[in-house]
């Protein structure tokens, strides 16, 4: 056991005096911020977009000042066409006046660009709107100029049924007094916050247990990959068993994972706690240790990691570049990214027939019951493809230890069937 | 007294090919052995069976009194030919995580690693990290690293191959220390001038089978003793002299003349002098071990 101690504690302490493993513990929440806020920070610091309208609808001022309630501050600024298309007598001689200005070639009076043009046409009732934009792929000014136009017409044609705009205002903000229940629901089964909470967290758990076994099972295989090429994998075996190395390996990069997800854990819960609504902190860490979710992604994510940390060091072992891995670790990738296809689909509907056939599928199971968990599937299902994970591992672990030993003192060029018969013959 | 290492009849087959071939002999304790043969004769695939890290097809092992390598692998040192250390680690590093592994305290194996490493003229490197090191000086690393825990059994598997002369010297006075210390070394070599320096007995492997089993100096009587003659002589007239089997001659007219095994060299030269040959050199030379390998293995 000393040795197997030892092991880890040198797998733990190597990968933890790298400046890569800290790059990567900063890396992956600023990476999280940076997608959940990115695009929002984006926004608010693009340019102001210049837009101009040319009304031959004679919808007067109910469109500009549409399209301006739905536009945030900052985003949209309303200007006077052009005096050559303000000229122009048809959408078509418009159209032709604008088009150097929307093509960038010409600049508006105060110098600026004009990001974009709505040429109105047909009557206030039925809108015809040509929006000429610089950028095709601005889809929230196009979405914004059609919001604008649907609610003129909307509001031209209750006008026509005598309906006054303070009505048609109030009619719109009509909604239902809606409630959600649920049996499962804590509280008189009435639906809040809090009962959603599991949901979340089973979330985030299955994808960053996706991530830790990716990442785990990624440092392992470069690991022996490494200690192959540099000849230490004999002098190992000289000096510890196999199941010894193996464990020492898997239980110090697993450390190592259990690191990173505390840090990145804590770095969530801190996050929750600066800029979630008070109490979303509390609510989730009560939904994980409640709901029993941090139970089962324990024992999923030990089985998981061991069978899939297993394998790739059982590739290792026959490797001596990373490039010689690729044969057997792509199609392992493949694998392990399927079961993300289908987990949100986990979450939203974790009854689905399909989801609960591929759960008990091994490869797939820890991710899968992870993400379903917190609809609380039943036991005999927790208890069933718990049971399978664990013959599965044991039986994933016992050939990866043969392979390791095998592979460990191999010098044949690895190809597929060295692998099985390395398999095959370890131990003989 | 026990064998510290006792083979019997140990076979290795991978598919078609015999790596070893019912292989058979005793290690006294204590003693310095030499292991030789060829490239590829099988002398790792030996050493790996006798350190439980390739099971044997056939027969069995005896290694410091256990059936087992791996129950006793605390008292085994074992550098491997092809040598290597971790990378970032640095030479004191390993020999601490080296030696904990065979249950030595950190405290004291980093005290025995200073000490070592000091003695090897690494005491300035001991810091650095293995890959600023020399090849040579990252060899000695390792091999600290097999003895840091002071092992009863020293498996060296071509322990002198990559050293220069000097470390080769070097080398030798290590393993003869660890002779005196008690411990018993086994080292694999296809070198033979340093097995006929250090080693009491040795074993010669020649495609899988054991060729030779014994001291060096029964090993150089498989060899013939040789004749080195010079003088205005015909081959005819060497031929002739009794106890000689074989005459060759090299360029510079310098004739090598073996010896029938049980002749005599000085009934040789008698008839030499009796037939009335002008020779100005006779010179009798000793088989050594290379000779000897080069007899013993040949028919194999």
């Amino acid at each position: 056991m000393f040795r197997l101690l030892r092991i880890a504690s040198r797998e733990y302490l190597s990968y933890l005096k790298t400046p890569g493993f800290w790059l990567s513990l900063i890396i992956a929440p600023a990476i999280g911020a940076i997608s959940g806020y990115g695009p929002i920070w984006a926004e608010k610091s693009a340019p102001v977009r210049i837009l101009t309208i040319i009304d031959y609808a004679r919808a007067g001022p109910a469109v500009t000042q549409a399209i301006t309630a739905r536009s945030s501050p900052g985003q949209l600024r309303i200007v006077a066409p052009p005096a050559e298309a303000a000229a122009a007598t048809t959408p078509e001689a418009a159209r032709a006046a604008l088009q150097p200005y929307i093509a960038g070639d010409a600049r508006l009076t105060d110098g600026n660009r004009l990001d974009g043009a709505a040429i109105l046409s047909g009557s206030a009732d039925h809108l015809t709107i040509d929006l000429w934009t610089r950028q095709i792929g601005d889809i929230t000014l196009s979405g914004i100029v059609r919001d604008a136009g649907s609610g003129v017409m909307r509001a031209q044609r209750m006008a026509a049924l005598h309906i006054d705009a303070a009505t048609l205002a109030s009619i719109e903000a009509t909604r239902p007094d809606f409630h959600e229940f649920s049996p499962k629901a804590a509280g008189g089964g009435r639906v809040s916050l809090k009962d959603r909470m599991p949901t979340f967290a089973a979330l985030g758990m299955a994808f960053g247990l996706w991530i830790l076994t990716v990442t785990g099972a990624g440092i392992l295989l470069n690991s022996v990959i490494e200690e192959k090429s540099n000849r230490v994998l004999e002098v190992l075996l000289s000096s510890a068993s196999v199941p010894e190395i193996l464990g020492g390996k898997i239980l110090g990069v697993a450390a190592l994972a259990a690191t990173m997800l505390l840090f990145w854990g804590g770095a969530g819960v801190a996050a929750l706690i600066r800029f979630a609504p008070p109490g979303t902190a509390e609510q989730l860490l009560d939904a994980v240790v409640t709901k029993g979710i941090a139970l089962e992604f324990a024992a999923y994510f030990v089985l998981g990691y061991l069978m899939y940390a297993s394998i790739f060091v059982a590739i290792g072992a026959f490797c001596e570049t990373p490039r010689e891995a690729q044969t057997l670790v792509g199609p392992i990738m493949i694998m392990l990214s399927l079961p993300m296809i289908f987990l949100t689909q986990a979450i939203k509907r974790p009854d689905t027939p399909l989801l609960e056939w591929l759960a008990w599928f091994p490869p797939f199971t820890p991710f899968l019951m992870t993400a379903r968990a917190a609809s609380g599937p039943p036991w005999w299902e927790i208890a069933g493809t718990l049971a399978l994970m664990v013959l599965t591992s044991t039986v994933v672990v016992w050939i990866s230890a043969r392979a390791f030993r095998a592979g460990s003192l191999s010098t044949a060029k690895f190809d597929l069937p060295t692998f099985f018969k390395g398999i095959a013959s370890a131990g003989r | 007294m026990d064998a510290a290492l006792s083979l019997s009849k140990v076979s290795k087959r991978y598919g078609a090919f015999q790596a070893v071939n019912e292989l058979s002999f005793d290690v006294a304790p204590g003693h310095i052995f030499g292991f030789l043969g060829p490239n590829g004769a099988g002398k790792t695939t030996s050493i790996r069976m006798a350190l439980g890290l390739v099971e044997p097809t056939a027969g069995s092992i005896s290694i410091l009194g256990s059936d087992d390598a791996r129950k006793v692998r605390n008292r085994i040192g074992f550098l491997p030919e092809e040598r290597g250390l971790y990378r970032r680690m640095t030479p004191i590093e390993a020999v601490v995580f080296f030696a904990g592994l065979k249950g030595v305290p950190s405290s004291v194996a980093k005290k025995r690693g200073i000490a070592m490493l000091e003695a090897q003229g690494l005491g300035a490197a001991m810091k650095r990290p293995m890959k600023a090191l020399s090849k040579g000086m990252a060899q000695k690393v390792q091999l600290i690293t097999a003895l840091a825990h002071e092992p009863d059994l020293v498996i060296l598997d071509e322990p002198f191959s990559g050293l220069d002369p000097v470390n080769q010297q070097s080398l030798e006075t290590l393993i003869r220390d660890l002779a005196k210390r008690g411990a018993t070394v086994i080292f694999s070599t296809h070198v033979m001038a340093h097995a006929e320096r250090l080693c009491e007995r040795v074993v010669l492997l020649a495609k899988g089978r054991k060729a030779f089993d014994g001291t060096v100096d029964e090993a150089r009587a498989a060899a013939p003793r040789r004749l080195i003659l010079e003088g205005a002589v015909t081959d005819d007239q060497i031929k002739a002299l009794p106890g000689v089997a074989e005459v060759t001659t090299d360029e510079a007219g310098v004739r090598t003349a073996s010896l029938s095994p049980g002749a005599q060299a000085y009934d040789t030269l008698r008839a030499a002098f009796t037939a009335g040959l002008p020779l100005t050199r006779f010179e009798v030379r000793e088989p050594s071990l290379h000779d000897a390998f080069i007899v013993l293995t040949e028919g194999a």
